[in-house]
């Protein structure tokens, strides 16, 4: 299985290569002639007002909240999927509590309308 | 014939002889077959989608009754089979246009790890029976890990730009991408389940009969939330074209495009693959017992077969604005996988101990579709409410 692992170290190196090399050969390709208007943002053909880097609808993280919950419940739940045909039933029932639990978490931001998007 | 059979693996096995009758010690024998290999696999997706590109503009133009890159025109070779590669070069030698306002070294670092990390996933994609870049015992919970990779890229791409449009796109491709992470790692929970391994060679293994049929909600679960995952038609407002331009990519030009636009379709293919093999039973079929190398022919049948429907959805469907997308996923998709999750749970425990193949496939199905007709039946009563609270209104 390290053999495998190392395989896939390699794999990294290779496909970190793959992923520069095409940029290194535009580079000895393409045509270099930068100009202000060329390197100003786009914003349809208008004058860019201000900066992108602002502060963004706080809606996002409310459902970056409610993934956190869901996600650490799938890295909970992943190990048990494994193992889960040597498992006996009460193993299997606690599990599904677990998920009732998180359940619970759902609907909570439900009801209190976080799901709704304004 | 017993060359033809097995013609990867001994063409593999006769490499290694050949180094290894240099006289170098073993762990750098080692080191040059899995330089050689992970190029080899590299190459891979590259080639299949130079021609997908093009089947993908023919087979979509068709179905919205335009003709796509053809005969007549100024299309290279014949049916414009060279298309993709003109695009190819022609992006290659376009100017690279880097604007004043954006963070360099997150603007250019952005198309590399996408590019970067959509290869990635082809390490433990099986292309045939023994054949796979690495058999990894954690393979398909390796997959899922790599999706978080590419959202960090769009995430680089769309804050680095230092562009409306573009964060508008990545700030709603992020939305969408961990949404329908959920549903997607619960659908392939159960197949874990049931299969007991992640190791995607084990997974085919344990496909007696493929998990499509008995396991068709869990199928369907899947291929939905991996759709959102790649963003492809009707999830495509991350990048929609007419509204925020091209999203996330809108300040990129030249080869860096171009990397964002392969990035696309590897992913795209590599989710046909992963498909075929959880759920189509990957390179099972007739005859591979005896010609181990028709394992590749059926997973790649397999494989097209998902992509085309791919494009089907793509050439057909419109596009959901952002709050059907994530109502869609988080009052829909995730309350049915975890309700999904429970019942084949509890179905595999009650059956008795080593039940016949048709006898689990059999239980898994039912259970499967009771769910869906109590799923079906919640939405026609939910939709019934709805209707009459609108008529009481209108009257």
């Amino acid at each position: 299985m390290l053999s495998q692992f190392s395989f896939v170290g390699i794999f990294l190196l290779v496909a970190l290569f793959f992923g520069v090399a095409p940029l290194i050969i535009a580079f000895f390709l393409r045509p270099k002639k930068p100009n202000p208007r060329k390197a100003s943002t786009y914003e349809c053909g208008l004058e860019p007002r201000g900066d992108a880097w602002v502060q963004f609808k706080v809606q996002y993280y409310v459902f970056g909240l409610a993934f956190v919950l869901f996600d650490v419940e799938a890295a909970l739940l992943l190990p048990w999927a494994v193992a889960y045909q040597a498992l006996e039933l009460y193993a299997v029932v606690e599990a599904i509590l677990f998920i009732l639990i998180l359940l619970g978490g759902l609907v909570y931001v439900w009801r209190k309308g976080a799901l709704e998007w304004m | 014939m017993e060359f033809i059979s097995d013609l990867i693996v001994n063409l593999g096995l006769w490499l290694q002889g050949l180094i290894a009758s240099t006289g170098l010690a073993q762990p750098w024998v080692r080191l040059i077959m899995f330089s050689i290999g992970a190029f080899a696999l590299a190459i891979v997706p590259f080639a299949a989608v130079i021609i997908l590109i093009w089947a993908a503009r023919k087979l979509v133009a068709r179905m919205q009754d335009r003709l796509g890159p053809n005969n007549s025109g100024p299309y290279p070779g014949p049916y414009a089979i060279f298309q993709t590669f003109a695009d190819a070069i022609k992006m290659l030698s376009k100017e690279d246009v880097i604007p004043a306002a954006a963070d360099h070294w997150v603007f250019n670092a952005a198309p590399v790890l996408i590019l970067t990390v959509a290869l990635l996933v082809w390490a433990v994609i099986p292309l045939g029976d023994g054949l796979i870049g690495a058999d990894l015992n954690i393979g398909i919970f390796y997959i899922l890990s790599l999706g978080s990779g590419s959202l960090v890229a769009l995430l680089m791409a769309g804050w680095g730009s230092n562009n409306k449009y573009a964060l508008v796109g990545a700030m709603r491709a992020i939305a969408q991408l961990i949404s329908y992470e959920i549903p997607q790692v619960l659908a392939v929970l159960t197949v874990v389940m049931v299969a007991g391994t992640f190791s995607m060679q084990g997974i085919i293994e344990a496909q007696q009969i493929p998990f499509l049929f008995s396991m068709p909600l869990t199928a369907l679960l899947f291929f939905i939330s991996s759709l959102a995952e790649v963003s492809r038609q009707p999830y495509d407002l991350t990048e929609a074209d007419s509204e925020i331009v091209a999203g996330y990519f809108v300040e990129y030009s030249g080869m860096k495009f171009g990397q964002f636009y392969l990035s696309e379709f590897i992913n795209n293919f590599a989710l046909s693959m992963i498909t075929a093999t959880l759920f189509l039973g990957g390179w099972r079929g007739p005859f591979v017992g005896s010609v181990p190398v028709l394992g590749t022919v059926w997973i790649l049948i397999k494989a097209l077969a998902v992509f085309f429907v791919l494009l089907w959805l793509w050439g057909t469907m419109p596009r959901l604005r952002i709050d059907q997308m994530l109502n869609f996923n988080w009052k829909f998709l995730v309350p049915v996988s975890l309700a999904n999750v429970c019942m084949l749970a509890v179905v595999g425990k009650v059956l008795p101990p080593d039940p016949q193949p048709w006898v689990h496939a059999g239980a898994l199905l039912a259970s499967n579709v009771l769910l869906a007709l109590v799923v079906l039946g919640i939405m026609i009563a939910n939709g019934r409410r709805a209707r009459e609270r609108q008529t009481a209104v209108g009257t």
